[in-house]
């Protein structure tokens, strides 16, 4: 299934969106996580402005679908996206990482509304989003649980247990990317510890696997549309993806996990974002 | 139903019989109980249970952490899980930013001994 080409500006327009307010919001703190942050706003704009069945003024809604952000350190880009679908005002994203703030810089569901997981230990995030696509069968509900993991994460023994547990249980309620920028904190992943073809390994596991460019709307849409249409499969879908996508002197610098954000960074990469937005201008 | 020690004398029922007896009234009286496990049923004699509510048994495997985990997913969809742990899964009593803590097996020093011994 293929997204209409205007619909897939709009959602491109929007996720340059999530990603100014990133900025901004990390800008403004002066530090964060702004590498892993970027890399995942296209698949936000899909999934909150297209897919996600979703009540923002009522996010506890039952039947929902439900979102797992198993990076839980890209929290910033995930909370642009939630104030921008009115789950809380604007001036809360403001408050990032500030005490008495509902806005960790890890995801917490005790303190901010829209978060279905608390997340940020590594590797338990899909578990979770396991263990709820599995309570979600056993209530009968007909919704779709989604998670983000990273692929330095994916070192993590913990993936691989619940990548046999969803599986081994066909959890097709279950859609997981993985955002695989090949950059974790202290280098790239090859040089790390080398995850080498993870849509491979996940299909020897026995999920339904995908390979796309994680940065292409139209691409993240017509995957989940074919995994939605997998009954007896939990999905993966493996996003090649640019560890700051947007920003020029961001995208693909070893240094920007978690890194010092200026007042002068911070304005020149809104800046670019808001240049990338006008018609047949093409994004870094 | 928990029995206590009387006149200082042990009770002779194994633990592990009450155990399964206590999930299973658990179970009867409340329809979010979901019974979890490693891979020992047998060994933790909660076959019984999986025979009676074998839609509230998650048997894992061998993976202790994933199982905590799932647990925090089931939790937080209303269901209460409860996860069964020997010694061997030490990781999972770890898990305790979802607000839930299994409690950690002592091992006392006379104990580690016989096991280097």
């Amino acid at each position: 299934m293929i997204l209409a080409k205007t619909r897939q500006m709009e959602l491109k327009t929007k996720a340059a969106d999530i990603r100014i307010e990133t900025v901004k919001e990390i800008g403004s703190l002066g530090v964060g996580h702004i590498g892993g942050a970027l890399s995942i706003p296209d698949l936000l704009a899909v999934l909150y402005w297209e897919v996600m069945n979703i009540r923002p003024d009522d996010p506890s809604w039952e039947e929902r679908d439900r979102f797992v952000l198993s990076k839980g350190h890209a929290g910033p880009a995930l909370y642009a996206a939630l104030a921008m679908k009115g789950y809380f005002p604007m001036a809360v994203l403001d408050t990032l990482n500030r005490p008495g703030t509902s806005l960790p810089s890890h995801c917490d569901r005790n303190r901010t509304p829209g978060i279905d997981m608390t997340t940020g230990s590594l590797g338990q995030g899909i578990s979770a989003a396991c263990g709820i696509a599995l309570a979600c069968r056993m209530k009968g509900l007909k919704n779709y649980v989604y998670a983000v993991i990273g692929d330095g994460e994916s070192q993590e023994g913990q993936v691989w247990e619940a990548a046999l547990f969803a599986g081994h249980r066909n959890l097709s309620n279950l859609i997981v990317f993985a955002d695989y920028n090949r950059q974790c904190l202290d280098g790239t992943t090859e040089e790390i510890c080398d995850l080498g073809e993870l849509d491979k390994k996940f299909s020897e596991f026995g999920w339904y696997t995908q390979l796309i460019d994680g940065n292409d709307i139209g691409q993240i849409y017509t995957a989940i549309k074919n995994a939605q249409a997998q009954n007896d499969k939990p999905s993966m879908i493996v996003m090649n993806t640019i560890k700051g996508y947007g920003v020029s002197f961001w995208a693909g610098s070893p240094s920007n996990h978690n890194a010092p954000v200026s007042k002068e960074d911070m304005e020149k990469a809104v800046q670019e974002l808001e240049a990338s937005k006008k018609p047949g201008r093409n994004e870094v | 139903m928990i029995i206590p020690v009387k006149e200082n004398k042990l009770e002779e029922l194994e633990m592990r019989k009450v155990f399964c007896s206590t999930m299973i009234e658990l179970a009867e009286k409340d329809d979010k109980v979901v019974l979890m496990d490693a891979d020992l049923m047998a060994a933790m004699g909660t076959k019984p249970f999986a025979v009676k509510f074998p839609e509230r048994t998650v048997n894992c495997g061998v993976q202790e952490a994933n199982m905590a985990g799932v647990a925090a997913g089931l939790a937080v969809e209303g269901f209460i899980p409860l996860c069964i742990r020997s010694r061997r899964s030490r990781r999972a009593g770890h898990l305790t930013r979802y607000g839930f803590r299994a409690p950690m097996p002592r091992q006392t020093s006379k104990s580690s001994e016989a096991t280097r011994a």
